[in-house]
């Protein structure tokens, strides 16, 4: 098998500007949601109307990144809070690309080297969510 | 209830329909401009053209006619032959000349609006519709503005679309030309469907924070009808906002058109149904908020200009006469947006004048006296006609209500005392005494009698001071006087007439068809006055229809997910679990509210 796109790439707004290929992580989910208005009659039935089908979620996570990648992931999403994502997406079976922000950036600290430096995280994840 | 099809009424039955659609189209323009005398010609324009029609309000509907040109003759139906005896359906302009292979006109064809007088007001530019029948319209075009002879501000436009906005700041002209310079295909004539002077925004539900709309319609015209439209935009780029000076905020003025549609998803397309016209009243953006509010109503919440021209009419007028003056003083209306049952205003006479009142107000004792509801329908017009015979009923019931039906009594009406009024005639009574000053020329006076009067006489105590008879017009409780001198002079004038006392006359109605049964108890009677009630045949009618409402007491409302067809008058059967009998419910008022999904509270009158 040979894997010559990333499963998820940050584009940015500014014309011309390069993607950001996320490295390829270890789980990637996908979810796709329907929005909807309602709430309950006089019956207890559900009563209202579908507000958007098909709203992508993409869940990763990393078991291991070093410092150096896990710190330029988060610089993309420093001062973006909502990006254009390229990214498999599950309804359609293909590559889509969307409006997405992004969640909480969270991992955990794997160690030190001798000299104090951080050598990497474990545990590494986060969400895009179209908006 | 609007007419929709029958895959919108399928989903309505579902407990979860598809995803519903909110759209608020903004004419941002300014609404007086009509007053200005705008008139359209243009060059070249082939037999079928009618130039004249391209700035109307109203919406003309284009005839595809097979002209002679290249690929307009496919046997496929979509073209109409033109017909050889005239009569021929709008086509809005259409160039005698065609276009080269390239689509180059040899010389640019010009269309030209005028202005009688010059447009002081400031618009943001102009939305011009080409040929929309035939998804043609030119790739370049120029936009001039003239005030007389001179440059005032002008566009040139690469066109990629039948509907040109073209964002031009123009202000104090009277004249504006377009010239089409190149078109989309080769060998083919110009053609132009509609010219707006302003331009069209349109909001989607992506655009909004909230939308609410409400009615509220009496269906015995004690009141007058009112219409409300409400939305949040997003304001996040401060486009509304005041201090803004690339913003829409300098062009925003009371009464621009704004109009909504309502929609849902159906097989993957969006079937729309018209939301109503309304005209803006109010707008806010906050300098600390992210959303600009706007509320808009109808047309009737404008005609608040007094009345004044109602005259006595001893040989008795027509409701339809009358009604038809008063929206002929309410020029506002333009190209009669109105609907009158002719024949049911015709048949009802009174001899009163219209009282002094608001023109909305005089439009709605009109309609009570004729027993008609005074209502708009979604396009925006007026209609004062007989309420319609209830239709098929939208059927609510447990599944598809948000709260279960309120009902509630109204306090019980036995009678109805309705006034008739008469007048008693005193000639030759003072009506005005006063003194005026007069400059060089002719001079306006409004003046206000001391008491409703006819046959009026004006004496003017100055020599040299003459009225002009073709400018003075004498009405029940004013006059326009016009004086002409030929120096400023100070003139005593008296005015004297006819006086006409009113005299009221009370007859009592306890039964639908307008008669009075005895032995039924009438402890209150409702009181029942309109200026305009002046025979026996009149009262009794007007009795006769209020009892027959108002004897139905119970009122009900309900919250349910709406179908946004539903109109007020409509009637809705409410249909309760554990009840074998539903509820019709005639709708009399509707909060409407789209928050992903149209919800709705009504109340209405219950029939059942």
């Amino acid at each position: 098998m040979s894997i010559n796109e990333a499963l998820v790439t940050i584009i940015p707004g500014e014309d011309g500007a390069a993607g950001y290929p996320l490295p390829e992580p270890t789980a990637y989910s996908g979810a796709a949601s329907t929005m909807v208005d309602a709430g309950i009659s006089v019956s207890g039935k559900l009563l209202g109307s579908m507000v958007r089908s098909d709203v992508a979620q993409i869940s990763l996570s990393w078991n291991y990144l070093s410092a150096d990648d896990w710190s330029a992931i988060n610089r993309i999403f420093k001062d973006r809070y909502i990006n254009t994502v390229r990214f498999f997406d599950q309804t359609k079976g293909g590559w889509d690309e969307r409006e997405m922000y992004i969640s909480d950036r969270a991992a955990g600290l794997w160690r030190r080297d001798s000299e104090g430096e951080v050598v990497g995280w474990t545990g590494c994840s986060l969400q895009l969510t179209e908006v | 209830m609007q007419t929709t099809s029958k895959e919108w009424k399928a989903n309505q039955a579902l407990q979860l329909t598809s995803e519903g659609f909110v759209e608020v189209s903004y004419k941002v323009s300014d609404p007086d401009i009509w007053e200005k005398g705008p008139a359209v010609d243009a060059d070249e324009k082939l037999y079928l053209s009618e130039p004249e029609k391209l700035i109307s309000e109203n919406d003309y509907e284009i005839t595809p006619y097979a002209t002679c040109e290249p690929d307009l003759w496919r046997l496929d139906g979509s073209r109409i032959t033109v017909p050889g005896s005239g009569g021929y359906g709008y086509s809005g302009y259409i160039s005698r000349s065609l276009c080269d292979d390239t689509g180059q006109f040899d010389t640019p064809l010009v269309v030209v609006i005028e202005f009688d007088e010059m447009v002081t007001s400031m618009l943001p530019g102009l939305t011009v519709t080409w040929g929309t029948a035939y998804n043609e319209y030119p790739v370049e075009f120029r936009v001039k503005v003239f005030d007389g002879g001179s440059y005032v501000a002008g566009e040139t436009v690469i066109n990629n679309g039948v509907v040109s906005i073209v964002e031009l700041e123009m202000t104090n002209f009277d004249r504006i030309e377009i010239e089409i310079v190149r078109w989309c295909r080769g060998r083919r004539r110009a053609r132009l469907g509609k010219i707006f002077m302003g331009i069209e925004k349109v909001y989607t539900k992506s655009d909004m924070l909230k939308f609410s709309s409400s009615e509220t319609v009496d269906p015995v015209s004690a009141a007058l009808p009112k219409y409300e439209v409400s939305f949040e935009i997003d304001n996040r780029d401060d486009i509304f906002n005041p201090l803004n000076d690339a913003g829409l905020s300098k062009y925003m003025m009371e009464r621009q058109e704004i109009r909504t549609r309502y929609g849902y998803k159906l097989n993957g397309l969006v079937e729309w149904i018209p939301g109503g016209v309304y005209y803006l009243s109010d707008w806010s953006a906050p300098q600390n908020g992210l959303s600009a509010l706007f509320k808009a109503r109808d047309l009737l919440g404008f005609l608040n200009k007094t009345y004044y021209k109602g005259t006595y009419e001893p040989g008795g007028v027509t409701l339809y006469t009358l009604v038809q003056k008063v929206l002929r003083e309410a020029n506002s209306l333009k190209d009669d947006p109105w609907v009158l049952d002719e024949e049911v205003l015709g048949g009802v006479t009174t001899t009163a004048p219209l009282p002094v009142s608001s023109l909305a107000k005089c439009l709605q004792l009109i309609a009570n006296a004729a027993c008609c509801v005074i209502f708009f329908d979604r396009s925006g017009r007026l209609h004062i006609e007989p309420p319609a015979s209830a239709g098929d009923a939208v059927q609510v019931d447990d599944d598809k209500s948000y709260s279960k039906a309120e009902i509630s009594l109204t306090d019980p009406v036995m009678q109805i005392d309705v006034s008739m009024y008469s007048y008693a005639e005193e000639p030759g009574k003072e009506l005005y005494n006063g003194n005026l000053t007069l400059h060089p020329g002719e001079n306006v006076f409004e003046i206000e009698y001391s008491d409703t009067a006819r046959d009026v006489i004006v004496q003017v105590n100055a020599g040299s001071v003459s009225v002009v008879p073709a400018k003075t017009n004498f009405y029940a409780k004013f006059c326009t006087l016009v004086l002409d001198c030929p120096s400023s002079v100070t003139c005593n004038v008296i005015i004297t007439g006819t006086v006409l006392k009113p005299g009221e006359t009370i007859l009592s109605v306890n039964s639908p068809d307008g008669t009075f049964q005895t032995g039924r108890q009438n402890d209150e009677p409702q009181v029942l006055k309109n200026n305009l009630i002046t025979n026996e045949a009149c009262a009794r009618a007007v009795g006769g229809w209020v009892y027959g409402n108002l004897r139905n007491r119970k009122r009900a409302s309900l919250s349910w997910r709406a179908d946004p067809g539903l109109e007020t008058l409509d009637t809705v059967k409410i249909v309760r679990s554990g009840e074998e009998e539903p509820i019709d419910l005639l709708v009399t008022s509707s909060e409407l509210e789209f928050t992903g999904a149209f919800k709705e509270k009504i109340e209405g009158t219950v029939m059942s």
